[in-house]
């Protein structure tokens, strides 16, 4: 069993506040060891990696990832491309998340049917670098919700598949489990995105509807997640169990209260860069911020941010990353969230980085008794190499060349070179 | 400290053959072995900052600051681009009168954003 020790490194645990210098010994596709400060570990038959006094991490969990977008401006772009193309560009992006320090995504909702699921089932035999996934399903909505974009004299295909009733949708989930979907996804509120059909803070499906979908997904063990910017919507996900509650920008504070009373049950992912950017950063694209006013974006910021800091005061777990695949908030940005949930939350940088790793693995394992997330014995070794302290700069972690190896299941998917060999590559390029 | 953040994707519509490089790219690597003598200057490489119709781009943003982004940009801004840097640092709230800035830059500027500053201010 192939054996790597990782020497003269600082350790983010994945919960810890402080870097603890140490060293690693990853042994098959697990952290056998990790040896405290003073000591030290055996090093027969090993691979050693001299870190240098690189930051040693685990990998980065995107728990909200949408892989199968395309970086376009509108939903149309989407559904217009072609399934060959379509997938071409899937693997591409898989990779570039994996090239950007992500070794786990949680899907959040797959643009064509099927697109996730091969996409998973290519990187898990090893025949396409990319992360770990949980591959999502299409996003499940009634008639006139979010994602169904349909006139009355005219269809437009969307991203969507639209039920109307319990039993409908027991039947597309159904279809979609046999498909073979980790997750399922619903959309039990309206968006700025589709103004003005669905306002955020309108919930569409009743209660019987949410109730038929979660039941047959929990039948099945399978997992749940929401698009859930209303109150309604989150109240919904509390009742019925939906793991994975989505935006969560208008809930009240009673909600909150009852959140916190079950906040083990749950994750919340605001993917609060789809509203910030696109209230400041998407001019370029028509959108500018008088424009996000009147369609509700800003307003989605602005009550998402008041929302998640006392979420977070709360102790309610809330992940960063989500919603990424835009234009104007590409893929490869997505570690950019971390500032976002320093400077608009209030979180601790490392509050933020436990959020990224230690509790982005937890949500993905689950309830499969899988260990990911952490440097710790018996933890799947997802590990980082990063040239200098995130702690104290988490934007090294939006820069590729930071990332000075990156280890998925054991095996390097970019080889460390020394910290003074990056250096000198990119003053000789 | 101060960060410059350069989008190394730029051109994102006119993407490059394999063996080659990336204006922003190019503009990254010299900016970055231009500022390697300041210490108080260090540039982040990253994928995108969102002004893709309008490359090269760079961008200051700091804890407790306005977020300022620039477009348009070339290698012969470089100068340009770390003596604007050092008055972002050295500024209070990082919003800056495009004349604080060299004039060469003034008419690159994609965005100020005030957001987090002070009303939702933690620092």
């Amino acid at each position: 069993m192939a054996r790597t020790l990782f020497t003269n490194t600082m350790i983010f645990e994945g919960t810890g506040k402080t870097l603890v210098p140490g060293e690693v010994l990853v042994q098959g596709n697990r952290i056998h060891s990790v040896a405290k400060p003073g000591e030290t570990l055996p090093r027969e038959g090993a691979q050693v990696v001299d870190a240098g006094g690189a930051t040693l991490m685990p990998g980065m969990v995107n728990s909200h990832a949408h892989p199968t977008y395309n970086n376009g401006t509108s939903v149309a772009e989407l559904t217009n491309l072609p399934v060959e193309e379509h997938v071409l560009l899937c693997m591409h992006t898989a990779k570039l998340n994996l090239d950007m320090g992500f070794t786990a995504l949680i899907g959040a909702a797959s643009a064509k049917p099927r697109l996730d699921i091969v996409i998973r089932n290519e990187i898990n035999k090893g025949r396409i670098p990319g992360p770990r996934m949980l591959a999502g399903s299409p996003e499940l909505t009634v008639t006139g919700g979010l994602a169904d974009d349909n006139q009355l004299d005219a269809k437009h295909p969307s991203i969507s598949i639209i039920c109307d009733g319990p039993e409908e949708f027991r039947k597309t989930v159904r279809m979609l489990i046999r498909e073979g979907v980790d997750v399922i996804k619903f959309n039990n509120s309206g968006d700025s995105f589709c103004y003005p059909r669905m306002a955020a803070y309108d919930n569409p499906m009743t209660d019987a509807e949410v109730a038929a979908i979660c039941e047959t997904a929990n039948n099945i063990g399978k997992r749940l997640a929401a698009h859930a910017h209303a109150d309604s919507s989150v109240r919904q996900c509390i009742k019925h169990g939906v793991e994975f509650i989505f935006h969560a920008s208008f809930a009240t504070d009673e909600t909150i209260g009852m959140l916190e009373r079950v906040k083990d049950k749950h994750y919340i992912s605001p993917a609060i860069a789809a509203r910030y950017n696109t209230t400041y950063e998407a001019k370029d694209w028509g959108i500018t911020t008088d424009v996000a006013e009147m369609i509700g974006n800003k307003r989605e910021l602005e009550e998402g941010i008041k929302v998640m800091i006392k979420m977070h005061k709360a102790g309610i777990k809330v992940l960063p990353f989500g919603d990424y695949g835009f234009a104007w908030l590409p893929h490869g940005t997505e570690a950019r969230d971390l500032e976002h949930f320093v400077h608009l939350f209030g979180f601790e940088p490392w509050e933020a980085l436990r959020a990224a790793t230690a509790y982005g693995g937890e949500a993905w394992v689950g309830k499969s008794g899988e260990k990911m997330g952490r440097i710790a014995d018996g933890y799947l070794a997802d590990i980082l190499l990063v040239d200098g302290n995130p702690l104290l700069d988490l934007s090294l972690l939006q820069d590729r060349h930071a990332l000075l190896a990156i280890m998925k299941d054991g095996q390097f998917h970019k080889p460390f070179q020394g910290r003074v060999a990056q250096e000198q590559q990119i003053a000789a390029e | 400290m101060c960060r410059i953040f350069i989008c190394t994707t730029c051109n994102r519509y006119a993407p490059p053959r394999a063996d080659e490089t990336t204006p922003g790219l190019r503009l990254a690597r010299i900016v970055k072995a231009a500022a390697a003598q300041d210490k108080a200057i260090a540039v982040r490489m990253v994928e995108c900052l969102n002004t893709c119709p309008n490359p090269c781009a760079a961008a200051f943003r700091e804890p407790g600051k306005a977020v300022i982004r620039f477009g348009g940009l070339e290698p012969g801004d470089t100068s340009a681009l770390l003596a604007a840097a050092t008055t972002y640092a050295q500024s209070t709230d990082g919003i800056l009168s495009p004349n604080t800035l060299p004039e060469r830059l003034r008419s690159k500027i994609a965005g100020c954003i005030t957001l987090g500053i002070p009303e939702l201010a933690r620092r």
